[in-house]
Parts: C-alpha cells; structure tokens; sequence
C-alpha cells in the first residue's frame, strides 16, 4: 500500500470517527448504536497506520494485494453494522406492536368506561356507537 | 364459564354482523370480542352496534397483533376459555361450539378446527393447497402427532394456555408456530373436524405475494423453533 493510500484510508476513517462522535454529541445517535460504528473506525484506522497488520491480515485472506484486504475487512464491517441494526429494527417492530396492543386494550377499556359513565351497560351500549367512533384521522391509522 | 370469542376483522363490513349474530346464537354466554384493525369501512361501528366489544390495532401488525391482542383481553379480563374465528363468515359458529366443548371438557388443551380430518370439500387455489400440505407434513413431522390443518384460524384455547400466550411478549403468533409452540411447550393440541364455507363477501386480505410471503415466514420460524429452547407450560409466571 502506497503512503498516499495510507493518508487517504486513514483521514477516511478520522472522518467517519469525528461524524460518528458529533452526531452523538448532538443527541442525534445513541451510544448504544455507535459500537459498531466505532469500531469499524478503529480497524480502518489501524489497518491505514499499521502496515504490517495490513499485511499479515492479506496473507490471512490469501491476498497479495493489502489493499483488497483492506477493502474486504471493511466491506464485512458494513455487513455488521447492517445485521445490527436489522436486529434493531426488529426489536422496534415487536416493541411498537406491543404498544399497539396496550393502545387498543386502553382504548376499549375507555369507551366501555364512557358508555358506563354515561348510563346503560357497555355492551348494550355499544348500540348507540355514533359518539363513539374514534377519531378517524388517528396516527394509528395506515 | 367464562367464554370470549376473538374475531379479527379488516374490512369486513359485509359479514361482521351476521358472524357476531351466529355466534351469539350457537354461544349465547359467551363475549364477543372483534379485534378491527382499523378498517377503512363500517367494520368497527356494525361490531360495536352488534354489541361486540371491539379493540382496534392497526392492521400493519397482521393476524399476529390481532390475535395477541386478543389473548391478552382474555388473560386481563380473566376469561377461562378463548376461542377464535373469522370475520368473513367461512366459519360456522357451530363448529366453535363444538370446539370449545372440546376445551371445556378437558380432551384438549388447544382445539384446533380441521377442514381435512373428515373431509376435503373445502377448495383451494393451487398454491394455498400446496403451502398447507407441507406445513401439515412439517408439523407432523416436528411434533410426532398427526395434523391436517395447522392454517386453520378456528380454534380454541384453555386459561392455561391463555396465560402463556398473553405473558410471552416476544412470541410473534402465527397459526403454524402456535401449534408447534403449544405442543412443545407440553399443552395437549388436538384437531377436530369443521366444515367451511366458500368466501361469499369481501375480499380475502390473501394476496399471492403475501402468500409466498407467509409460507416463506412460516417455513423458517417452524424449522427454527426446533433449535429453541422450550419453556414449559407453567414456567411464565
């Protein structure tokens, strides 16, 4: 790998580390979400710095280009960062669900407290359901 | 005893009244509860008007939030049987009785009702044959014990089935996985025979993409379920 090669991978990977860093300060990204992140920057950066790391990790590979490998170790680090934050996702979709779910109950819970309030039973009241009807323009909605 | 009827509905303002009236005919104790994902048509007020309790989670949650929502209701609201249909009329509210009946005394844990345990008159489109063929093969398979319907959404449960559905959170309900779950889990599963209409109104929320979509989805979380460890049935609390 050619010094310029070198400048040019590590200053790339300052920069992601600085954007990574800012965007946390600012609230904007939680810590918890950076670990990939951050060490994506730290293998980058030590791979543009530390020549000979470069080199035993393109032997490893089977390389003779530590540029590929340099290439190949990020591109699996990307891969990472894509599996994490899928498993984010997933657990978002299970939480908003659960959410959904204690939103409904609520709901049902407080028409039938309504109806009760407002004399009759819930369920004979649930005849007159014009008052009712929830607002049509809920965000619940799709 | 306390008996709740779960129907999940999405549009179906063209049966929900006449299903909510047979059932209320075949079980006159039990509670109606349509679970609406908030349909876009008059589905909410006719349930509401039938006199049915009516929780509403959007329908981007599937069946899976329907049904869910429908095991917790019943776990919060004490019932000790919950049992569960379709809004679109295919189901016969006679063939509930009789599976609740196979709950109430005692045969099963989790009644399933079977379109193929004495008959196949029902008809399928190619791909819906296909897809319940291999997970009633896989099923079988998997848990050792006949099934010919693990698709089937009429079914009933017991209160303790009620409370390990409604306490495990994660658990994302589908028909296929609840079986082998259930099974797993060390609940008696049993099948028993209904019949099923032709789809008269409305429109089946079934489309070919969400077809393959739900096979693909089914396939992989029943073949992964082998590799989970099993919480046993009274472990929840």
């Amino acid at each position: 790998m050619t010094p310029r090669q070198q400048l040019i991978w590590g200053l790339g990977a300052i920069v992601l580390l600085v954007m990574v860093l800012e965007l946390v300060r600012r609230r904007r990204l939680r810590e918890e979400h950076t670990v990939f992140w951050l060490l994506t920057c730290a293998v980058l950066l030590s791979l543009a710095i530390w020549r000979r790391a470069l080199n035993v990790v393109a032997q490893i590979v089977g390389t003779t280009l530590p540029l590929s490998a340099l290439f190949g170790v990020g591109f699996f680090l990307v891969l990472l960062i894509m599996l994490h934050f899928s498993t984010v996702v997933s657990s978002l979709w299970q939480q908003s669900k659960q959410m959904a779910k204690e939103i409904g109950l609520l709901e049902e819970a407080l028409r039938e407290l309504k109806h009760e309030i407002h004399g009759g039973t819930p369920s004979s009241a649930k005849g007159h359901a014009g008052d009712a009807d929830p607002d049509p323009e809920s965000s619940l909605r799709n | 005893m306390h008996i709740l009827v779960a129907i999940p509905a999405y549009n179906e303002e063209g049966s929900i009244t006449d299903v909510i009236a047979q059932v209320r005919e075949h079980l006159p104790t039990a509670d109606i509860l349509v679970v609406d994902g908030y349909s876009t048509d008059r589905t909410f007020k006719l349930a509401s008007g039938a006199g049915a309790h009516v929780v509403r989670v959007p329908s981007t949650y599937a069946i899976a939030g329907a049904v869910e929502t429908a095991f917790l209701y019943a776990y919060r609201n004490g019932f000790e049987v919950l049992a569960r249909m379709d809004s679109d009329g295919q189901h016969h509210a006679r063939d509930l009785a009789r599976i609740i009946q196979a709950v109430v005394s005692g045969w099963a844990d989790v009644a399933v009702g079977s379109r193929y345990l004495e008959s196949d008159s029902y008809e399928n489109t190619l791909t819906r044959a296909i897809g319940i063929t291999l997970f009633a093969a896989l099923v079988s398979r998997i848990t050792g014990k006949r099934f010919t319907d693990t698709t089937s959404g009429i079914m009933a449960v017991n209160r303790d089935v009620i409370r390990y559905v409604a306490v495990h959170h994660q658990f994302d309900y589908s028909e296929v996985e609840a079986i082998v779950i259930l099974h797993r889990a060390g609940f008696n599963v049993r099948e028993v025979p209904v019949t099923m209409r032709q789809r008269t109104v409305g429109t089946s929320s079934f489309t070919t993409v969400r077809a393959f979509y739900y096979v693909f989805k089914g396939l992989l979380s029943v073949m992964l379920e082998v590799f989970r460890r099993v919480r046993p049935r009274g472990t929840e609390l």
